[in-house]
């Protein structure tokens, strides 16, 4: 009865509020004082983790109470968040003295508290995967990906604590060296916290050394080659390793490398120099090396252009979106790109206005999103070809009605809000972040979007009166799930990667993938991508048989193998019997490599150093490919592009990058080398010709180093002789001079051929 | 033959190279003689395209003011529809017709008008765009007519524009064509199509291929001399570009090469004993090209040529919005470089001999786009320009649109006008001038047959 009138009263202050003052000031007479425990007094607490603690009040019939948190006086840092059921959150970083004070009250009697004290521990590492997965025997550097990292944190190899850089929560890098006995075996690596609260990983991460399934898996020719579809060329070094990982080892760790980043817009001067740069330093030095190629191939696929969004405040941001989503889900790619500043800023998506007066929706990024970045003009079968009618015509996706309908699906976007302001129509231009929806400027009508079967729960149509961004979200969904999208995309990402020309086939098996990974899973670009290279189409040719040491491992004044020595019977005759093995090589497969890709292939193959402020940008440009700025939404070039009948007697043959290479471009492209090979590459960035001119008196050598690092191995020989004439008569003698003399003829004849330009 | 007479022009365009024999280029250099039984023209003629990039809104370009042959169009009419895309009317450079019509030219054009009302010697031609055939609206909208494919995207209107195909692909320019039928006529070897675009379709082919040069100075070969060492390397490059490996697209690059360095040397030869040009020109992309095709055409007969076709391009008129300011700055240079052009084919004695005309993706919206600042759609049909004293200047050819959403005219309900004149009939003016045969008239405009009005007599 007792027990039952103190529950009521207690209802009734929680309702009341006041109450809790008036009626519980004083202890009701007859009672004792309110007192307030904490249980534990005191824990230990790992960041990350948060810890539930509970009150006990007596002595009152209010038994609510506060809970708060502090640092002891003196201490800084922030001490972390407690609810109001008592679940303390800690904070991000340990405070200065480690300690947090968490203090419940009584509300009914705040003179009633009690404290508990909690020692902040580091948290529990966690250890996802190393960058490379595997090593050889000497040292190594490694990047660990995972979470709960902290400064101080250590990588440990093989139970060797290694020295180790904090980079970030999710990242460290540490160098190492792998030993003899750990040749060709998994070793085991973890990370551990610093005190307080030491802890490491227990995630089964291994590294392997060398490689488990014995000697190399393939052949340096296959790794060399395949090097130059999923990285910006072959390099001494890369063409080891891959022999170790395989071509699908490779793509696996690839998936996880660490992104090379592109200078924070923040603090840069606000032309686009310092961001070109950045890409020769990347793709020469970066570890994501496929990231990079991919992500650069979306990005000339969903143009936005430097021309126009000339500062990096704008073009980061649009550059970090290929970034992320290179293996990402091409759904989501459509998302970022669409909401992207950069992008709204070039194809007037951002603030474009609902229909008002005599003016309608902007049409540009409808038309534009529709047309090239993601199902094109015409219907498509699964193989990229054309779906024709009876008549034999293309049928076109969509109508000028489409566009239109798909233009008032962008409107009422902005530009992020800046801190501080508040949305409007119009918000002021700002950078960080995506777009916002003010959906008073959004045109609510319904729309027609593409019409096909589309599978259930994706709309053909939109309903009247939804919100900017429910529409946009079920636009996306109608163009993500209509049929082109496979073929379209997976075409243009064999051409940049692989091939100008590939079969029907090629294009379908790629496209199957992109409609379902085998999980179900529709747009994986992962997936997508380890179907391009791993597919027989990119991989034939990979049997060439003739393949040697990389530049730098032949002895000086070596004369390299015998199969390769013009003195020996031997000549190249296995690679002039068989150049491609058994392979069926297409006659027009390969590419020409894009202008802007030609530099850093020879600064890897000389294994060049370029720093981040270079000049490069400005080599490119006279190549006709200013980096980031191709000068109009159809990007430097068309993917069906064809090359002049003139040049190709007269066939249909298709080579999107040819685009660029008109008369006067092929001689710039030459005298690019000239400036190469014979003059500087400007500030921040130098080749180093020692190790070629230490071959320079032994022209058999030169030619075979170079064959290897360029060549694949697979230089004919007519054209070797044909550089080596040249060579032998570049200089007489054997002075430092004259071996510069003719390694620099043999640079600038071979990376000036076509054979060499046309990546195959 | 053939070969022979490629090997002559090989002799004459390397002889500088002198480590370089006639026999060791193989770029396809295909001069095909398609004119070796006729006659050729001893005089000396040039076509000269300005394309406008990203679709010129016409609308702008040429606004009617006062109209008695279509009382349908006003000033006010105009000034209602677009709203604050409109331009003020006391801005506009006013022209007269023969018609008694009354239009004004966009206020930047200012030195296009001059020389309309001065010197007449500019055309304009109305609603010109991409057909196959002639088009009513009620074909259009009923599809009861062959309709151009893929129209309103710039790639495949730009397309349309330089192949005359618009039905679709098509993988040679009318210019490209024309080229192919005239080109027996230049002797040198140096290509009947210049291009300062690069690989522009409109100036490819089928047996030829334009040279290709910048604003600027020529690039021949870099870092050659005379010495035994650089002669051996030189001798080595040439091997390399005829070396035949089996890849179809190493084969393409090595002709592209060889073509780049043969017309290099040749220009570099020609352009070494020109007389200076004392007309100036403005120091703009467009100013800057025609510029170096009047240098070019300066020294056409170190060249050995008597007929050329140049192509020159501007981009920067997709207007989707900023409109009123970027097509004041794109009309700006256009008007500014054809009349600098201009003066210096008079300076070089050959203002008779040289036509400059424009092309454009498509025209734009008369309705305009929302957004912050004002913009328009891609449309169809627009009004160009003919420059030249051969030009029957001082008029408007062709038939301007009703000014009317969902008017007569209109393929849409936003002012997209269906095209009265085809590219093709544009064209075929342009071609008979030059001298085409009448009888490789239709494999230079396919299309041509289908229009049975003649093309516009405007020269």
């Amino acid at each position: 009865m007792n027990l039952r009138i103190r529950r009521i009263q207690g209802g009734l202050v929680c309702a009341l509020g006041l109450a809790g003052t008036l009626g519980f000031q004083a202890p009701v007479l007859g009672q004792t004082a309110t007192t307030v425990t904490i249980t534990p007094t005191a824990a230990g607490v790992r960041l990350g983790t948060a810890f539930q603690f509970t009150a006990r009040v007596t002595g009152n019939t209010n038994t609510t109470v506060a809970w708060t948190v502090a640092l002891p006086a003196g201490d800084t840092g922030s001490p972390g968040t407690v609810n109001t059921g008592g679940l303390y959150t800690p904070p991000a970083a340990l405070p200065s003295g480690n300690t947090a004070i968490v203090t419940v009250t009584s509300l009914a009697a705040p003179t009633a508290s009690a404290s508990a004290t909690v020692t902040l521990l580091n948290p529990y590492p966690a250890l996802s995967s190393t960058f490379p997965g595997s090593v050889t025997v000497g040292a190594f550097t490694l990047t660990a990906n995972g979470s709960n990292f902290v400064n101080g944190a250590q990588l440990i190899f093989g139970g060797v604590a290694l020295p180790t850089t904090f980079v970030s929560a999710t990242r460290l890098t540490a160098t190492g060296t792998a030993v003899q006995s750990q040749n060709n075996t998994r070793v085991a690596v973890a990370v551990t916290n610093p005190a307080p609260g030491p802890a490491t990983s227990t995630d089964a991460v291994t590294v392997t050394v060398g490689s488990l399934d014995g000697p190399a898996k393939i052949t340096a020719t296959a790794a060399a080659r395949f090097l130059d579809q999923a990285a910006f060329g072959p390099d001494a070094a890369t063409i080891v390793h891959v022999q170790g990982t395989g071509l699908d080892g490779y793509i696996t760790e690839q998936l996880s490398a660490p992104v090379s980043p592109y200078p924070d817009p923040v603090n840069i001067p606000v032309n686009l120099a310092l961001v070109q740069a950045r890409f020769f330093a990347n793709a020469v030095h970066g570890q994501d090396q496929l990231g990079q190629r991919v992500a650069l191939a979306l990005s000339e696929i969903m143009v936005a252009s430097g021309v126009e969004e000339n500062t990096p405040a704008q073009l980061v941001p649009y550059l970090q979106v290929f970034q992320k989503n290179a293996f990402g889900n091409f759904r989501t790619l459509m998302n970022d790109i669409t909401l992207n500043v950069a992008m709204g800023e070039y194809l007037d998506m951002r603030n474009n206005d609902k229909a008002a007066g005599t003016a309608l929706a902007n049409e540009n990024y409808a038309r534009e999103l529709m047309q090239l970045f993601t199902i094109g003009l015409s219907v498509l079968n699964p193989d990229g070809t054309l779906k024709l009618d009876a008549a034999g015509n293309a049928i076109p996706t969509y109508d000028q009605a489409t566009v239109q309908s798909f233009a008032k699906v962008y409107t009422g976007w902005t530009y992020p809000t800046k801190p501080g302001a508040t949305l409007a129509k119009h918000n002021p231009a700002y950078y960080v972040g995506p777009m916002e929806a003010f959906d008073a400027n959004h045109d609510t009508t319904a729309k027609t979007l593409l019409q096909y079967a589309a599978p259930a729960g994706v709309l053909t149509s939109l309903p009247a009166g939804q919100t900017a961004a429910k529409d946009l979200a079920q636009a996306l969904d109608n163009i993500f799930y209509h049929p082109n999208l496979a073929p379209f995309i997976s075409k243009q990402l064999i051409q940049h990667l692989v091939t100008s020309n590939p079969s029907p086939g090629y294009v379908n098996r790629v496209a199957t993938v992109f409609y379902d990974n085998g999980s179900g899973v529709r747009g994986d670009l992962a997936m997508v991508v380890r179907a391009i290279l791993l597919d027989p189409e990119a991989r034939a040719g990979d049997n060439g048989t003739a393949f040697n040491l990389p530049i730098g491992n032949v002895p000086p004044g070596g004369t390299g193998d015998a199969a390769n020595d013009p003195g020996t019977v031997a000549i190249g005759t296995h690679l002039h019997q068989a150049p491609r093995g058994g392979a069926k090589f297409s006659t027009v497969a390969g590419h020409l490599r894009e202008p802007m890709f030609v530099i850093p292939a020879i600064l890897r193959g000389l294994g060049a150093q370029v720093n981040d402020t270079n000049a490069l940008n400005s080599l490119s440009t006279s190549l006709g490919q200013n980096v980031f700025s191709p000068p109009s939404v159809f990007s430097y070039f068309a993917p069906g592009y064809q090359i002049p009948a003139d040049f190709s007697a007269g066939a249909t043959l298709g080579g999107p990058e040819y685009q660029l290479q008109s008369p006067s471009a092929a001689v710039g492209r030459i005298n690019v080398l000239n400036t190469m090979i014979y003059g500087s590459l400007g500030n921040g960035a130098l080749i180093d010709l020692t190790a070629l001119t230490n071959l320079g008196n032994s022209p058999p050598a030169l030619m075979l180093a170079i064959n290897n690092a360029f060549f694949y191995g697979l230089m004919p020989p007519n054209m070797r002789s044909d550089i080596l004439s040249a060579v032998n008569a570049a200089a007489t003698g054997t002075t430092a001079a004259a071996a510069k003399a003719r390694a620099q003829a043999a640079l600038y004849l071979a990376l000036s051929s076509s054979y060499y330009n046309v990546e195959h | 033959m053939m070969n022979f007479l490629r090997r002559d022009f090989l002799k004459l365009g390397l002889r500088s190279l002198s480590a370089i024999g006639a026999a060791s280029v193989v770029g396809r250099l295909s001069q095909v003689n398609a004119l070796a039984q006729t006659a050729c023209p001893t005089d000396y003629k040039a076509l000269v395209c300005v394309f406008m990039f990203g679709g010129n809104d016409g609308n702008n370009t040429l606004v009617p003011v006062s109209t008695p042959s279509n009382p349908n169009n006003s000033y006010s009419n105009y000034a209602t529809i677009r709203g604050g895309l409109a331009l003020p009317q006391t801005s506009l450079n006013m022209i007269g017709t023969s018609k008694g019509d009354q239009f004004g030219l966009h206020p930047n054009l200012v030195e296009l008008a001059t020389l309309y009302n001065s010197n007449k010697n500019v055309a304009v031609v109305a609603n010109v765009g991409s057909l196959v055939n002639p088009l009513t609206q009620t074909q259009y909208l009923q599809k009861t007519a062959r309709i151009p494919a893929n129209l309103f995207s710039h790639l495949d209107q730009q397309t349309e524009w330089q192949t005359a195909q618009a039905q679709g692909f098509a993988n040679t320019g009318w210019g490209g064509r024309l080229a192919d039928a005239m080109q027996g006529c230049n002797t040198g070897g140096f290509p009947l199509i210049v291009s300062l675009n690069g690989n522009v379709l409109f100036a490819a082919g089928a047996q030829s291929s334009p040279a290709t040069v910048t604003a600027g100075a020529v690039a021949g070969l870099q870092g050659f001399n005379t010495t035994a060492p650089s002669v051996a390397r030189l001798t080595a490059l040439n091997n390399l570009l005829g070396f035949d490996n089996g890849l179809e697209l190493a084969q393409a690059s090595n002709a592209i090469g060889s073509a780049g360095i043969h017309q290099s040397t040749l220009l570099n030869q020609a352009l070494a004993s020109g007389k200076a040009l004392t007309t100036a020109f403005p120091n703009t992309s467009l100013g800057n090209q025609l510029l170096q095709v009047a240098k070019i055409i300066n020294v056409r007969s170190g060249l050995g040529v008597t007929r050329q076709i140049f192509f020159t391009f501007l981009g920067g008129f997709d207007t989707h919005d900023k409109e009123l300011n970027d097509q004041a700055t794109g009309l700006t240079q256009v008007s500014q470089a054809m009349q600098a052009f201009y003066t210096a084919t008079q300076e070089m004695g050959v203002g008779q001999n040289v036509v400059t005309f424009t092309e454009s993706d498509f025209g734009r919206t008369l309705q305009p786009s929302g957004g912050a600042t004002l913009g328009s759609d891609h449309a169809w049909g627009s009004h160009h320009f003919v420059l030249g004293d051969a030009v029957k200047g001082g008029d408007l050819y062709g038939t301007f649109p009703t000014q009317k959403l969902s008017g007569p005219d209109d393929a849409t309900t936003r002012g997209v006008w269906i095209p009265t004149t085809s590219l093709d009939q544009y064209g075929a003016t342009l071609a008979n001038w030059f001298g085409v045969p009448p009888a490789k008239l239709a494999t230079v405009f396919p299309n041509l047959a289908n229009f049975k009005t003649p093309p516009p007599a405007f020269l």
